[in-house]
């Protein structure tokens, strides 16, 4: 396979992944990439991660980026507390079966105490469960207080029908969501991993009833998600995700003997090719060459769409410049969406979901509503 | 009092933080993130529950007079403030 | 340099071009905007306003008017913070008062090395009064009232306390006031001066008063909060400043943060430290000579500490 050729990110990326390769960086950057390393870093939620592997340094830093650090330590902080306060409740919710639960995601890797788990911002607890047993979670979630959050009627249909979750679930009270899946792609996707074998394999928790995913299905989730999921706004994080799951994984060599194995078992082998082959030409990954081989021959596509994604992902994944918005990034992002609706949809299904949610209402998503803040101090009536 | 009547217990990881200004107390709870405010007499309770785990009866023994209520009542009054503060996630029933 | 010293047209082509960089309190906050009638309007209110050359800017804004043919149709105006927009897009003749909602959600979105209480703050012979309230509360007006009868502005909006020592931070940014207020303040204080009034689409006029000069010279010094009052305009209501038992104002003031609950542990200290060191009041008037009046004389009696006084 030919050496990766692959677009190289906007210079004002620089220190934001000069920083993520080595956080010794921050004491070398000007107060310009300094003051550009805090913009990107907190577009790509990758400020609160930076800002925890930053506090040995924190004295030897400017007064500002201290101040920054701290406020986003302190976001990460809370959203840790709320994640772990959430998964007890749940753990009291879901007592009574006998159903494994398996965490996904942001709960696993903070109840499995993995060091990717710092500085995450996402506070939605994700869950996997064995669909005979999905009534059963349902009804124990609802008696304990979670509500459907409001759907339309289609969404309502669309998601019981074709997707891999329940509609999500929020809480009452603490206004957190819960997702209750029972596989981790749609049932309309191309790709069909079978969650018996994903549960099966999961490994057990020190402090809880629940379960995670074991390493290699772990990082083909992570993998999956960033390439097959459709919403590509948070995708450095993601990639930075698969990135911190291989450097934490790499250490056991069974990891790297099942990874492709698994990875064919489980239909996975494309998404995980693709988070191989960015995580280590973007980020540096350091990946055993004769891994990448194995997942090639296991999962790359023709030459000519290898090449297409070369240069689509990087524009897609990396932070444009803040103040100058690339048109061509926008125009990667709108590609890689369609496509990876394409991936999990057939085409007519696709087409008739994209003109209704062209259609339907738009619901306000852009800001995150931080629990306890009591009002947008804002533009009355607007 | 049977011994094995189920206990309550502020569990382990469960740090309960207290600000009192004449009769009310202003509790935090770290592992839920949330505050609440109790009056005096239920926010005795809580820290009688945290000191060491108890069951209705016990706190009944320990504050029915403080309640002033018969002995049934005092023990449903109880039941319903640990039933409360359950929910809040301030107690939880001990494992057996 | 001052933004006043700077020349109209180099100001108005910065604007547009790399932006204006000023302190708001600890904050430094750099806009730029394709607006050219702000131009004006902002040298105006931030006319004592250091400029900061160079170093690292804590907000990055944009205020974005619509170009091309939509402009002549609905010109609007977009409010951008690396990325986010927090709000939808305004008539354009919002522009100021787009800029000034934008500023203050960039620091309670953001500043969580403070407590941030949604509260106006003056302060006069060391001691600062907090008065938190939700909008309509009438704590702009009061604020702006008291500034101009010998208290130093620290925030009309919100109150930023020190995570350490529960101390108050100023921004001592311009007071944004609405509708009747407005001429209220003329009458009360006619030396203030003021942005240019906008008839606003849903509920009225809305202007905004220059932060006085000393207020602004003084903006990087830090006060000790001595009552927390939480104010209540009413109409034809009987003044009456009435003493808050702590933990209520405790959970009042809690209510009316904007960052409480995030802040754990540190947020419930300092919290705490706050409510312990002020007395705190609900304060209920109808006129803003009287409620200037009373509070006056609240400051001149013994502070007490501890519990409830």
């Amino acid at each position: 396979m030919a050496e990766a050729v692959i677009a190289e990110p906007d210079a004002s990326a620089g220190p934001l992944l000069a920083v993520l390769a080595d956080c010794n960086a921050l004491l070398a950057l000007s107060a310009v990439d300094l003051d550009m390393l805090l913009r990107q870093a907190r577009r790509t939620n990758l400020l609160s991660r930076i800002a925890l592997d930053a506090s040995r340094l924190e004295q030897r830093l400017p007064k500002t980026v201290r101040a920054h650090f701290d406020a986003a330590r302190t976001l990460a902080a809370d959203q840790d507390r709320m994640l772990r306060w959430e998964v007890n409740r749940l753990e009291r919710a879901l007592a009574g079966l006998a159903a494994p639960v398996v965490l996904l995601k942001g709960a696993a890797y903070a109840l499995a105490e993995l060091p990717l788990a710092r500085g995450r911002l996402v506070s939605d607890v994700d869950i996997l469960v064995p669909r005979p047993t999905i009534g059963a979670v349902e009804e124990a979630l609802l008696r304990h207080g979670w509500e459907h959050v409001k759907l339309e009627p289609y969404d309502q249909r669309y998601y019981r029908r074709w997707m891999h979750e329940l509609p999500p679930l929020r809480h009452r009270d603490r206004n957190t969501i819960v997702d209750v899946h029972h596989r981790i792609l749609p049932l309309t996707s191309r790709l069909h991993p079978d969650p018996n074998r994903q549960i099966a394999a999961a490994r057990a928790l020190a402090d809880s009833p629940f379960r995670v995913l074991a390493p290699a299905d772990m990082l083909l989730h992570s993998a999956t998600h960033l390439f097959h999921d459709g919403d590509l706004s948070l995708a450095l994080r993601d990639l930075v995700d698969v990135h911190d799951l291989l450097v934490d994984f790499r250490e056991s060599p069974a990891f790297w003997e099942v990874l492709v194995a698994r990875a064919r078992e489980l239909e996975l082998a494309r998404p995980l090719f693709y988070a191989l082959r960015y995580a280590a030409g973007l980020l540096g990954t350091p990946v055993p060459a004769d891994v990448m081989m194995a997942a090639a021959r296991a999962g790359a596509p023709s030459a000519p769409l290898v090449a297409m994604m070369d240069r689509l992902v990087p524009l897609a994944l990396m932070p444009d410049h803040p103040d100058r918005p690339g048109r061509q990034a926008a125009a990667a992002r709108r590609l890689l969406y369609v496509r990876s609706h394409w991936v999990r949809m057939p085409s007519l299904l696709l087409a008739r979901h994209l003109a209704r949610k062209a259609l339907g209402t738009r619901r306000e998503n852009g800001v995150a509503q931080h629990r306890g803040l009591p009002r947008e101090a804002g533009p009355p009536g607007h | 009092m049977s011994s094995a009547a189920p206990r309550w217990h502020v569990p382990a990881g469960t740090c309960l933080l207290r600000k009192s200004w004449g009769d009310e107390v202003v509790v935090f709870n770290t592992a839920s993130g949330q505050t609440h405010v109790l009056d005096a007499l239920s926010a005795a309770i809580l820290e009688a529950i945290e000191a060491s785990p108890a069951s209705v009866d016990m706190l009944a023994h320990r504050f029915g007079r403080q309640l002033g209520l018969e002995p049934a009542a005092c023990a449903r009054r109880l039941e319903i403030v640990c039933e409360h503060f359950d929910e809040l996630g301030l107690i939880a029933p001990e494992p057996s | 340099m001052s933004v006043s010293e700077l020349p109209p047209g180099t100001f108005t082509r910065r604007l547009g071009h790399e932006g204006i960089a000023f302190h708001a309190g600890p904050f430094v906050v750099r806009v730029v905007a394709n607006v050219a009638e702000l131009a004006a309007p902002l040298r105006l209110l931030y006319g004592d306003l250091p400029l900061v050359e160079g170093g690292i800017v804590d907000f990055h804004i944009r205020l974005q008017a619509s170009t091309g043919p939509r402009r002549w149709l609905r010109p609007q105006v977009v409010f951008v913070c690396d990325g986010e927009t927090p709000f939808f897009p305004l008539p354009r003749r919002l522009a100021l008062a787009l800029l000034e909602w934008g500023i203050n959600w960039c620091v309670h979105h953001h500043a969580h090395q403070y407590l941030l209480i949604h509260a106006a703050v003056v302060e006069r012979d060391g001691a600062a009064l907090i008065l938190p309230g939700p909008p309509g509360s009438g704590k702009s007006t009061l604020c702006a009232a008291l500034v101009h009868r010998g208290w130093r502005l620290l925030s009309d909006e919100i109150a930023l306390i020190d995570l350490a020592d529960a101390s108050v931070l100023p921004l001592a940014r311009p007071v944004a006031l609405k509708n009747e207020s407005i001429d209220v303040l003329h009458s009360f204080a006619p030396a203030a001066v003021f942005g240019p009034v906008v008839r606003e689409t849903v509920k009225g006029a809305i202007a905004h008063m220059k932060p006085p000069p000393d207020s602004v010279r003084r903006m990087h010094e830090a006060a000790r909060p001595a009552a927390l009052i939480f104010p209540e305009f009413a109409v034809d209501a009987a003044i009456n400043l009435a003493p808050l038992p702590k933990a209520r104002a405790f959970f009042q003031a809690a209510d009316l943060s904007f960052n409480y609950h995030i802040l754990g542990e540190r947020g419930f200290d300092a919290l705490s430290r706050l409510i312990d060191g002020c007395r705190c009041f609900s304060f209920t008037y109808s006129s803003l000579d009287d409620a200037v009046g009373v509070l006056a004389g609240l400051e001149h009696e013994p502070l007490m500490t501890g519990s409830y006084g």
